[in-house]
């Protein structure tokens, strides 16, 4: 059970929000919208290992090849 | 005991996305598909030993191999497709998620059409 992936995406999602409002705050609104891609795309880059993991698990399991 | 740990995981899971929902709904969407995959991925280590030990009394009982295989990629298939569909329901897309099922539909057609046409030339060849 990786929980320390769940922390780290809530933890990445909540560092990302308060970034983003600061920025909006402080006037720089594309930085926000830049800085909330690209936590949205370190996350994706984090969950995608578990895709590939889940499908070779899946396809050698249920001899999908 | 596994169950405690999966329903404690799933738990946390379910509240950190709702707390994260009003602030960056992207966000929660990926948090929920990552622990969706960290469960799924549990369930399906535990299914390898169901499997190994079906295949173990298919092979006892004499029946051919390749049934249990297609029995078996018609499980993955379907739950890969469900797997699939609800994310796109969960991020909101009911459309996408209608369109990857009715896909899903069609590969396990492929898959099956041959079995059925084997099994209606034995039935045209019984009728005289």
């Amino acid at each position: 059970m990786q929980i320390e992936l769940l922390f780290r995406i809530a933890g990445i999602g909540i560092l990302v929000t308060v970034i983003s409002q600061i920025l909006n705050r402080t006037g720089r609104e594309d930085m926000a919208m830049l800085s909330t891609v690209a936590g949205l795309v370190i996350v994706l880059l984090m969950v995608i290992n578990l895709v590939a993991d889940l499908f070779s698990s899946v396809q050698s399991i249920f001899r999908l090849y | 005991m596994e169950i405690m740990q999966i329903a404690a995981f799933s738990v946390l899971a379910a509240f950190m996305a709702l707390s994260l929902r009003k602030t960056n709904k992207e966000m929660s969407l990926v948090l929920s598909l990552g622990a969706g995959l960290v469960l799924l991925a549990a369930a399906v280590l535990k299914l390898a030993d169901i499997v190994s030990a079906l295949s173990e009394l298919a092979a006892s009982a004499h029946i051919q191999s390749g049934y249990l295989e297609m029995l078996l990629k018609i499980i993955g298939i379907s739950s890969l497709s469900q797997l699939a569909a609800q994310t796109c329901r969960d991020a909101g897309e009911e459309g996408l998620a209608q369109k990857t099922e009715f896909a899903a539909k069609a590969v396990l057609l492929s898959l099956l059409i041959p079995i059925a046409l084997s099994i209606l030339q034995m039935i045209l060849e019984v009728i005289p």
